[in-house]
């Protein structure tokens, strides 16, 4: 092998890409060629720096991805609704439209708020109210026993 | 979602399910951010090029082939980037590296550490001085980014061309690499 024949299989030697009888053979070269193995070194140094990590980026930069795929996401959702559809994960349609974006969240507060004004109308419904059904008879008794005497009255 | 190909996640993004493409930032944002870091020698630089590589891929989703190979895709958008970043305000030739000095905060530090920073110094204003696309050719050959098909493909040649062209720009690294030696040498006299 000659020193210019290294040359063009350098960047395949420091890859470690050549075939097994290519590989001896620059082998058998840098043994001999003193300059070509210096050269081989300098540049098995650079090759090895290059892959050395650069500064670290900083934190921001996965903050500012994020903050633009969020805008995406919110953009495309929007289009589908003009369009007349639903947004991923939602029925067709108009119901799809109305359906809550979180159908457990809004189900379990709608239960909440039922439950709390049962109580709350339990607690608040006062002793002698006229839905008391053990005065509403009697009441109703004896209103009937006035009508029935004013139109006793009429009729006589 | 982490046991998909990247190219069924960009399948996903392209039927309209953008969220996808944070899988795929996780995934590759880092050697994209070495790749233009490399090529600029800029922190804030690489962090806006990766921003506006993973935008475009957004823009150009509608373009992406189901044959395509994902890796491929995104190094052809990021040297678009980069040229198109770097061109503007003649950001491109001549730029300096940030200083090993500044990135190690002016701390002292272990000596072989600070040689190891020096090194980078050298390194990295020795690929500055490259013409851009010998710089992107050592760069995404030393990476493994991409297989030397896809890297011909990249090229618009054969694969024995793109060989050839690394060497010559492995050698013009090492003689910018040497020059920078010598005259960072001969300032400390």
């Amino acid at each position: 092998m000659r020193c210019q024949d290294l040359d063009a299989k350098l960047a395949d030697y420091l890859r470690d890409e050549l075939a097994p009888a290519e590989r001896q053979a620059v082998a058998a070269h840098l043994r001999d060629c003193e300059r070509c193995r210096g050269e081989v070194e300098q540049a098995a140094r650079l090759w090895q720096a290059l892959d050395k990590p650069p500064p670290a980026p900083s934190p921001a930069m996965g903050g500012r991805f994020y903050a633009m795929l969020s805008g995406e996401v919110a953009r495309g959702e929007l289009r589908t609704l003009e369009r007349g559809g639903a947004p991923a994960g939602r029925p067709p349609g108009l119901f799809g439209r109305l359906w809550p974006t979180r159908p457990a969240w809004a189900l379990s507060y709608s239960l909440a708020l039922l439950l709390s004004g049962v109580v709350l109308g339990e607690g608040l419904r006062p002793a002698g109210s006229l839905m008391n059904n053990e005065q509403f008879p009697a009441l109703s008794q004896e209103r009937l026993v006035q009508l029935c005497s004013v139109q006793g009255q009429g009729q006589g | 979602m982490r046991d998909e190909t990247d190219t069924a996640l960009m399948l996903r993004v392209k039927a309209g399910e953008p969220a996808c493409l944070g899988e795929l930032f996780e995934r590759h944002s880092g050697r994209l951010y070495r790749y233009f870091y490399r090529l600029c020698g800029r922190r804030q630089w690489s962090e806006d090029m990766v921003q506006e590589c993973f935008a475009r891929m957004l823009r150009y989703a509608s373009a992406y082939r189901e044959d395509g190979h994902f890796l491929s895709w995104a190094f052809h958008i990021a040297r678009n980037v980069a040229a198109d970043f770097l061109r503007r305000e003649d950001r491109g030739a001549g730029a300096e590296g940030e200083d090993p000095d500044a990135l190690a905060g002016g701390e002292p530090g272990p000596a072989d550490r600070r040689l190891l920073e020096a090194e980078q110094g050298r390194l990295q204003r020795a690929l500055l001085r490259l013409a851009p696309e010998q710089r992107e050719l050592i760069l995404l050959g030393r990476l493994r980014e991409l297989p030397g098909t896809e890297l011909a493909r990249l090229f618009g040649c054969s694969t024995g061309a793109v060989k050839v062209r690394q060497h010559r720009a492995l050698k013009e690294l090492r003689e910018h690499f040497e020059s920078e030696t010598e005259s960072e040498s001969t300032s400390k006299r």
